[in-house]
């Protein structure tokens, strides 16, 4: 019997079954592939992360410096032919100013209760100039830090300085963004640049204390500069309240700008935020140990 | 042959300068827009493989060493699979 089809048919199964072993094939080495190089890349950053670290700050470095540099020129240039600009950059000195007013009001505020602290406690050695001393007795001074690096360009709360261990800074300086506001602590050094976790990162936890009633709180980072804290609703915390870094010398971490009562649970969610806006600064203070 | 090659090579250059490219708009510009710049290139090619240098590029410099350190790496490596075994289903 003639069966002029069945040659076509069987030439398309082995085809198709051809096809198809090629096609798993190369699935599996490109699932090979990627294994590889990620497995090869998460065994460098765990056996190498400080020299990682340094490759990567070292190459990014530059690129980030040019982008600040092109980005400040471009805007003098726009400022210079636009008049609306120059308006418009006047009013926002004059909102910087009154913004620096009202941090240094603050600075004032904490000083106060501090003096008044320290007059009650008597005897102990506090505030050298630009030095303080910490609870172990070391003396402490603040080094001025360019932010190279912030959010948004960072998925994390995390900035990027350009001082780090040759400038004396270790994991754990606390990082200010004035006199008496604190921001976040370092979490990583590498020779001429540092990581700095702010204390809104996502996951953070810090221990606060209330500065109006002196009870202490832990505080959770939730990312985009604002930090909450969950308490029973008896709780003593209002609208403003201003809470502080726990040590000799206590340091602003924020302000409570929103309190949640609304839960039907027997607890309120307390939202704090620093009193300015952390990503459009340019400079830090770092704190380090002489 | 000679066409083929040439080709290749055009196409490998235009590839190391989109990688250039993107390696300094990952620097430059914001997270979530480099993400969504890497998503794209994965479904575009067929096995983009330097989004994984990319990822391991974000982790390095910005997970501090208390976070799980390979958020974006882990993210990346498993996102290229998933296209690599949707991509061969669909041409078939």
């Amino acid at each position: 019997m003639k069966m002029n089809f069945l040659p076509k048919n069987s030439y398309t199964k082995s085809h198709s079954a051809h096809f198809n072993f090629r096609r798993k094939s190369l699935v599996r080495s490109s699932i090979y592939w990627v294994l590889g190089i990620f497995f090869l890349l998460a065994l460098i950053i765990y056996f190498f992360p400080k020299t990682v670290r340094t490759s990567s700050y070292t190459v990014a470095r530059p690129i980030w410096i040019i982008q600040e540099e092109t980005v400040s020129t471009i805007s003098k240039i726009r400022d210079f032919f636009t008049f609306k600009s120059w308006l418009t950059r006047e009013n926002q000195a004059l909102r910087d100013e009154v913004t620096a007013l009202s941090l240094q009001a603050n600075d004032y505020d904490t000083i106060l209760k501090e003096n008044d602290d320290l007059k009650i406690l008597m005897g102990r050695q506090q505030a050298l100039g630009s030095s303080t001393e910490d609870v172990n007795g070391h003396i402490l001074r603040r080094v001025l830090s360019r932010i190279i690096s912030k959010p948004p360009r960072s998925p994390y709360d995390t900035l990027v300085i350009d001082t780090g261990s040759s400038e004396g800074i270790t994991v754990g300086s606390k990082v200010f963004i004035s006199s008496t506001l604190v921001v976040g602590l370092v979490t990583d050094v590498t020779p001429h640049s540092s990581l700095v976790t702010l204390f809104s990162a996502s996951g953070q936890k810090t221990v606060a204390e209330n500065f109006r009633t002196a009870a202490t709180f832990e505080i959770s980072g939730q990312g985009g500069a604002t930090m909450t804290i969950t308490v029973p609703k008896e709780t003593d915390i209002l609208w403003g309240d201003k809470f502080v870094y726990s040590a000799l010398t206590p340091a602003t971490l924020g302000l409570v700008y929103y309190v949640d009562n609304t839960s039907q649970s027997s607890f309120k969610t307390i939202y704090i935020r620093t009193q300015t806006n952390v990503f459009a600064i340019k400079w830090v203070f770092v704190e380090k140990k002489l | 042959m000679k066409n083929k090659i040439k080709k290749i090579t055009s196409h490998a250059y235009n590839r190391a300068i989109l990688d250039i490219v993107i390696f300094i708009l990952v620097l430059v510009i914001p997270w979530w827009l480099s993400t969504c710049i890497i998503i794209g290139l994965i479904a575009y090619f067929p096995l983009y493989l330097e989004a994984l240098f990319f990822s391991f590029l974000f982790d390095t410099l910005y997970t501090s060493r208390y976070a799980f350190p390979y958020i974006f790496l882990t993210f990346s490596a498993v996102l290229i699979i998933i296209v690599s075994l949707i991509r061969t289903r669909i041409r078939t």
